[in-house]
């Protein structure tokens, strides 16, 4: 019984060891992101989160339930796009893990600074210069002041047979490499909050109207959301450049908005594309504007005297009074044929089928406007103008930037970093040959470059019998 | 003769000097081999300076109108910026690695963002206003940005494809820059440009947040700079593999900087979204 145990708790440290060597593997990473590559693909040719109406007009029903059971109206925030970034994140974790505690000793234990024989063979440069004759202490002389060009310092370890001299330098570049996965992590995270804790929504406001509401879209519909506080919008206007000939260019639209709490003006700001307003955690974006017209309509009772006058906007529906009937303004139009301006409207009259019609302005007997019960005529349009915002939180967002922030930071330095290293071994014995040897994480071709010029600096002022210096 | 005339013809005159200086690389490259000398070097530095001093008269000119602003809004301003921060990088990396041969590779695209504004329909010099949209300065950061990494990966591009020709036909192999060398340049080359397309797509997420109140949409052009960065991505990591490194890394070059095409062109005419003004 024991055996076995043993045996399977082996066996599971195999595949967990598998799953893990898997996962920290860097094929695994280029895999992964190529895949990644190749799926965003797709949904740049297939429009996103466009209405429903849209995409079976465009595909028909068929394809569209195939495209939408796999999610590709909204691929990237589908469960199987998540489920790649995840693995990508798992394998850069693993990865990490994997390599750390090796750079850890690196970066942060101070290494034997003994040039070895048996380090000469695993050293990717090594270069022996003869002496021609110096004393030990002559010969470091002239070392030092060679290194001095390259490094800053050097540690210099004794022993029976040798003096070294040991260099290095840009040995926490190293760390530039978790620096960038991890802000990898972080923009990932930020991401993650702003989408579970935000949300995006929009309001239309009336240019001297006052909204405590916005609305949120969800799929096709349109969700209010209380804001907690109110938003007036005192004014709306477009602004052109200043150009000679007839072309007109927007120069700014901008809305002058004033926050209203506990029916106190807490803040007030003219809003511009480029130029938010930020409150309570929200933010108000210039996204668009337009009109709606306010109509005014005559009502006029079969077999009753006067007129009543109704007042709505479009999109709205209201009660004609004293009658169970409501009419509803489906749209102002400036001109209807030649005829002028005009109204479609929607009668709801008990429970008879709603019936659709136009109302003229300047039309007073177009047959269409009665009805059997009502004669409704078109008084009045006043057109106002509103402002379109988009209103956004997003707590994640500052999250994003430290990550962002931190990848440019860990690009740099793992670009234009690297640790290297040189070691130079000076033997007591002034008819062996000084060796120096070196090795670097990046750079190679720099390295060389930088590492042969030492070596000929090296020969040259061991080649002087006395110390440059004087 | 609109108001752009002098920067126009700035650019028309560099555009003229790359290619002098394309066929000079081209024409010594063939008689001395490995000693193509400073000439054409030397032109296309010229062509830089006089490149350069149309972009200062393009940024004036725009004041002069009355609505001035960074010449970096509109595809006739961002292909000839592209072709200046190409002949940029290219320079450096000629000043660093002395591997002249590699201009005959770069040249080519120096010469064609520019003629690509005659070419292309509906690209033209002339200045108009921003709109709202556009008036920001993190236009100009991130437009910077993304072209610096562009262009890199232009210069990649021509190595990697001297690459693919040098493992291709080994008799070449005696004229060109060794495997080594240009796995080198190659790797420096998108050493700066994959921190540029970084910053890029950074810049360009704060300043759709300042805009449009959210710093990533996923619209068809944000997910085809991400494309091209994961293609890279893939690229460096690759790099660390011995065996992929080489050849293989060459044809990812060569896949993403066709993503950077696609990015750059292929989204504004063939799939619409944000980035309709560039």
């Amino acid at each position: 019984m024991k055996e076995s145990k043993v045996e399977i708790g082996r066996k599971e440290m195999g595949v967990l060891t598998i799953l893990f060597d898997l996962f920290r593997s860097v094929k695994l990473t280029i895999f992964l992101l190529i895949l990644l590559a190749i799926v965003s693909i797709v949904g740049t040719l297939i429009k996103q989160n466009a209405p429903t109406e849209e995409y079976i007009q465009r595909y028909g029903i068929g394809l569209y339930k195939v495209l939408n059971f796999f999610d590709l109206f909204d691929m990237y925030h589908s469960w199987w796009f998540s489920a790649i970034l995840l693995f990508l994140v798992i394998n850069l974790i693993a990865c990490s893990l994997h390599r750390l505690p090796g750079i850890l000793r690196q970066v942060f234990r101070t290494r034997s600074e003994g040039l070895e024989d048996s380090m000469l063979r695993t050293l990717p440069h090594v270069e022996k210069v003869r002496n021609p004759g110096l004393t030990e202490a002559g010969a470091e002389e002239r070392i030092r002041s060679e290194l001095k060009k390259w490094f800053r310092k050097w540690k210099r370890t004794e022993t029976d047979s040798a003096i070294t001299l040991y260099s290095e330098k840009g040995r926490f570049s190293r760390l530039g490499v978790y620096v960038t996965h991890l802000s990898i992590l972080i923009v990932l995270v930020g991401g993650l909050i702003g989408s579970q804790l935000g949300f995006k929504g929009f309001v239309n406001i009336l240019e001297g109207e006052t909204v405590d509401q916005i609305y949120v879209r969800v799929k096709d519909r349109e969700i209010p959301k209380p804001l907690g506080f109110s938003v007036r919008c005192d004014d709306f206007r477009i602004t052109y450049y200043d150009l000679q000939g007839p072309e007109k260019h927007v120069k700014e639209y901008t809305s002058l908005l004033t926050i209203v709490e506990d029916s106190k003006e807490v803040l007030r700001k003219s809003v511009e594309v480029n130029h938010p307003l930020r409150y309570k955690g929200l933010a108000f974006y210039q996204a668009s504007y337009g009109t709606v017209h306010h109509v005014s309509l005559g009502v006029q009772q079969k077999g009753r005297k006067g007129k009543q006058l109704v007042n709505l906007v479009e999109g709205e529906t209201v009660s004609i009074p004293n009658s169970d009937s409501q009419i509803h303004l489906l749209r102002y139009a400036p001109q209807i044929h030649n005829f002028g301006e005009g109204v479609q409207l929607v009668l709801f009259k008990g429970n008879q089928e709603p019936r659709a019609f136009w109302v003229l302005k300047d039309l007073k007997r177009f047959d269409l406007r009665n009805d059997h019960d009502f004669i409704i005529t078109l008084e009045g349009v006043t057109p106002k103008e509103y402002t379109g915002l988009q209103v956004t939180k997003d707590p994640g967002v500052w999250v994003v930037w430290i990550g962002s922030a931190m990848m440019i930071l860990g690009l740099v330095i793992s670009f234009f970093f690297s640790h290297q290293r040189v070691w130079v071994r000076i033997p007591r014995e002034s008819t062996k040959e000084v060796v120096l040897a070196g090795s670097t994480n990046k750079n190679r071709v720099g390295f060389e470059k930088m590492f042969n010029q030492l070596v000929e600096g090296v020969q040259r002022r061991m080649k002087f019998q006395q110390p440059e210096t004087f | 003769m609109g108001p752009s005339f002098s920067s126009h013809t700035f650019f028309n005159l560099s555009m003229g000097i790359y290619l002098v200086s394309f066929l000079g690389y081209l024409i010594l490259s063939t008689s001395h081999p490995k000693r193509i000398g400073i000439l054409p070097t030397s032109l296309l530095a010229a062509g830089f300076l006089l490149h350069s001093a149309g972009l200062a008269f393009r940024w004036a000119e725009t004041h002069r109108t009355g609505y001035g602003y960074v010449p970096l809004s509109n595809m006739y301003e961002s292909l000839i910026f592209f072709s200046w921060t190409i002949v940029l990088i290219y320079l450096i990396l000629e000043f660093k690695y002395k591997q002249r041969i590699i201009g005959l590779f770069v040249t080519p695209f120096a010469f064609l963002a520019i003629a690509l504004t005659s070419i292309i329909p509906g690209v033209s010099p002339r200045i108009t206003p921003l709109v709202p949209a556009l008036q920001s300065n993190w236009l100009t950061i991130h437009v910077t940005t993304c072209f610096f990494g562009y262009a890199a990966f232009a210069v990649s591009f021509g190595i990697s494809i001297l690459y693919l020709i040098r493992d291709k036909n080994s008799g070449l192999s005696r004229w060109l820059p060794s495997s080594e060398i240009l796995d080198e340049i190659n790797y420096k080359s998108i050493v700066i440009g994959f921190p540029m397309l970084t910053l890029g797509i950074i810049t360009g997420a704060a300043w759709a947040n300042y805009a449009w109140g959210s710093y990533w949409s996923w619209d068809p052009k944000e997910t085809w700079s991400l494309i091209t960065w994961f293609v890279y991505a893939a690229f460096l990591h690759a790099r660390f593999t011995r065996d992929w490194r080489g050849r293989k890394t060459a044809i990812l070059s060569v896949i993403g900087f066709s993503a950077v095409l696609f990015t750059y062109f292929g989204v504004n005419y063939l799939i619409s979204g944000l980035h309709s003004y560039l």
